[in-house]
């Protein structure tokens, strides 16, 4: 009895308590570490998507039960002008797990930018959504060609600033994105998926566009009529 | 000598990847870039050195039926804390290699070596078989994700190699990772097949 | 609307990303047990049924034990340690109520606890989100169901294939495990005609 059943229990127990106690040493280093990360993380996704505002509130809004957060902030451009934009995160269900996205837009309900905050989409295909389009070479690196600074935003966030959320947003399927078919993106309304992650692609302007009729909830927008012909 | 002999052996004649065969799924999953490569392989040796040392420590007073138990909790214990380290000091890392950290712990060549090794041997040869079969796994690692980097994303650490160039994007994903790594195995008896004449 | 995110996630495990030939986890067993059909058959069902189980368990002690005590750090080792107990605990039911089944899954029962895709769908379960989410415990129950279904799929469709090229006439050097890793790249490529599947 002893042999077979409480000495390994108590053997077990006791390492099971000096790996807890010697990684509850390592949490207590790296936990506030972490969290400050997580928490500067939102700052800078804030900021991304609300370039210029200072953030004035933090909200709920809810409706049928289902709830969004949003940050309501301000810019000012002179001193009859205020300009006001919102954040929210939108969240909607990809092939493998959420993907959250924080949406900045404005008092006409146009997109300031988006930032996605969490993904577990396929490397290569859905994940991509996250990858920044470099012109950086290897040889450039080498020879010191490198020069100049580009835009840290991927080019799958980007095509969303500009697009008209009073409006659906269509999908297009033009590759990736570039200079050359951002006009006609814009002029449809549109984006342009990823290349064999179409649904990936669909899920996050599905989660945005719902995410803004819950938001719709809670704030008036002006559409801008003349911007949008 | 016979210290080098123990830590060499990883590297080639044992190598855990391609002769033993164990530890697949990080390698063919994480090798997508150099980078993530060379930060596997670092957070998987320090696992290896570290469960090592303290497998062969422990191995006396440790009941032979409760091998295994204690052999894992001893491993998750070091996993965990390469998983809190590179959260807090590498956030970009973590993000990038994703659930194959916590997965390190079912990493067939850490348990292989715990019960094939550390168990049987002292601390220093623990310790540096350890060394040597993170190296020896490291380096296999990095060889894969040059190719996959440099044909799949037409990259190498991350910088854009020939301009202009299309990539073919099958071989950042899962079908690119089986076809190098078989065409890896196949070069490699045959080279081992023509060495023995 | 519910309906249509489990068919989702159930569809997405089992094809879109399954979890071998697309994720790639569980190549163990799926390079060690593929070799004949029968077995193939065997492990596949015992895959299915420990990580239904341990998507269930691992999610509520999670959620009920971990983050009530502030322990979230303590997730893989808690995982591994259940998923472990786990194996054997359906090993031994297994042996009591039905000896003919033993037989045929006995063996493959604990090499389940190193599988990586077992553990694989514990932390993805917490990734994808499911533990604030509204049925979070049906969501990761079906998302381990359907794991468990597409390792099985793609661990049946390899011991078919290996089962004949048994038969073929390989050049030495690229038999066994190069051929079989062509085979999987191959197979890999196929599945990945799913991710273009809409809903």
């Amino acid at each position: 009895m002893f042999n077979s059943i409480i000495k390994p229990t108590i053997i077990l127990t006791a390492v099971a308590l000096i790996s807890a106690w010697l990684l509850s040493l390592v949490n207590a280093v790296t936990a506030p570490r972490i969290e400050a990360q997580q928490k500067e993380k939102q700052k800078a996704a804030l900021e991304t998507v609300l370039p210029g505002y200072s953030i004035t509130a933090e909200k709920k809004a809810s409706s049928n039960g289902k709830e969004l957060q949003y940050w309501e902030g301000t810019k000012t451009i002179d001193e009859k002008t205020v300009h006001t934009g919102y954040a929210y995160i939108a969240s909607g269900q990809g092939y493998s797990g959420e993907i959250r996205t924080m949406v900045g837009v404005d008092d006409s309900g146009t997109i300031i930018a988006v930032s996605i905050l969490q993904q577990t989409e396929t490397p290569g295909l859905g994940a991509r959504c996250q990858e920044v389009a470099t012109k950086k070479t290897l040889i450039g690196t080498i020879t010191g060609d490198n020069a100049g600074t580009e835009s840290a935003v991927p080019w799958f966030q980007r095509q969303f600033a500009g697009l008209d959320l009073n409006m659906k947003i269509q999908v297009m399927k033009k590759g990736d994105w570039n200079e050359s078919i951002k006009d006609e993106l814009i002029r449809n309304n549109a984006l342009s998926a990823i290349t064999g992650a179409t649904v990936t692609s669909r899920a996050v302007k599905d989660s945005i566009e719902a995410g803004m009729t819950l938001l719709r909830t809670a704030v008036t927008f002006a559409p801008r009529k003349e911007i949008a012909k | 000598m016979n210290y080098w002999k123990e830590f060499i052996k990883g590297v080639w004649e044992r190598n855990p990847i391609l002769i033993i065969g164990l530890g697949m799924c990080p390698t063919l999953a994480v090798s997508t870039s150099i980078s993530n490569a060379l930060w596997m392989a670092l957070a998987a040796t320090f696992v290896l050195v570290f469960s090592n040392i303290i497998i062969s420590i422990i191995k006396g007073l440790v009941p032979p039926h409760l091998r295994i138990p204690i052999f894992i909790s001893v491993i998750a214990t070091f996993v965990t804390m390469v998983d809190l380290s590179l959260n807090a000091y590498q956030p970009e890392v973590y993000k990038a290699l994703g659930i194959f950290i916590p997965l390190i712990v079912v990493n067939c060549i850490i348990l292989g070596r715990a019960e094939d090794f550390a168990s049987k041997n002292g601390v220093v040869t623990s310790a540096l078989d350890g060394m040597g079969m993170g190296i020896g796994f490291g380096l296999t690692l990095t060889v894969l994700a040059f190719f996959r980097e440099f044909l799949g994303a037409n990259k190498l650490l991350g910088l854009t190699v020939i301009p202009g160039f299309e990539p073919s994007s099958a071989m950042i994903i899962a079908p690119g990772a089986f076809f190098t790594l078989g065409l890896m195995l196949w070069a490699m008896n045959s080279y081992n097949s023509r060495r023995k004449g | 609307m519910e309906v249509k995110v489990f068919f989702m996630i159930l569809l997405g495990t089992i094809l879109v990303n399954n979890y071998v030939l697309s994720q790639i986890l569980g190549l163990c067993p799926f390079l060690g047990v593929s070799r004949k059909l029968d077995s193939a058959v065997g492990m596949g069902l015992a895959v299915i049924f420990v990580m239904t189980l341990a998507s269930f368990f691992t999610f509520l002690v999670y959620k009920y034990v971990l983050v009530t005590y502030n322990i979230t750090f303590m997730s893989t080792i808690t995982f591994i340690l259940i998923i472990a107990a786990l194996v054997q605990f359906v090993e031994m039911v297994i042996e009591k109520i039905s000896p003919v089944l033993y037989n045929s899954l006995g063996i493959f029962l604990p090499l389940i606890t190193t599988n990586c895709a077992v553990l694989g769908v514990a932390v993805l379960n917490l990734k994808s989100g499911f533990i604030t989410a509204e049925m979070g415990l049906m969501k990761a129950v079906v998302q381990g169901f359907g794991a468990g279904v597409g390792f099985t799929l793609a661990l049946i469709i390899m011991a078919g294939i290996r089962e004949r090229l048994e038969l073929a006439p390989i050049s030495k050097n690229l038999q066994g495990l190069p051929i079989t890793f062509m085979t999987a790249g191959l197979m890999a490529l196929a599945f990945l005609g799913f991710s273009g599947m809409k809903f």
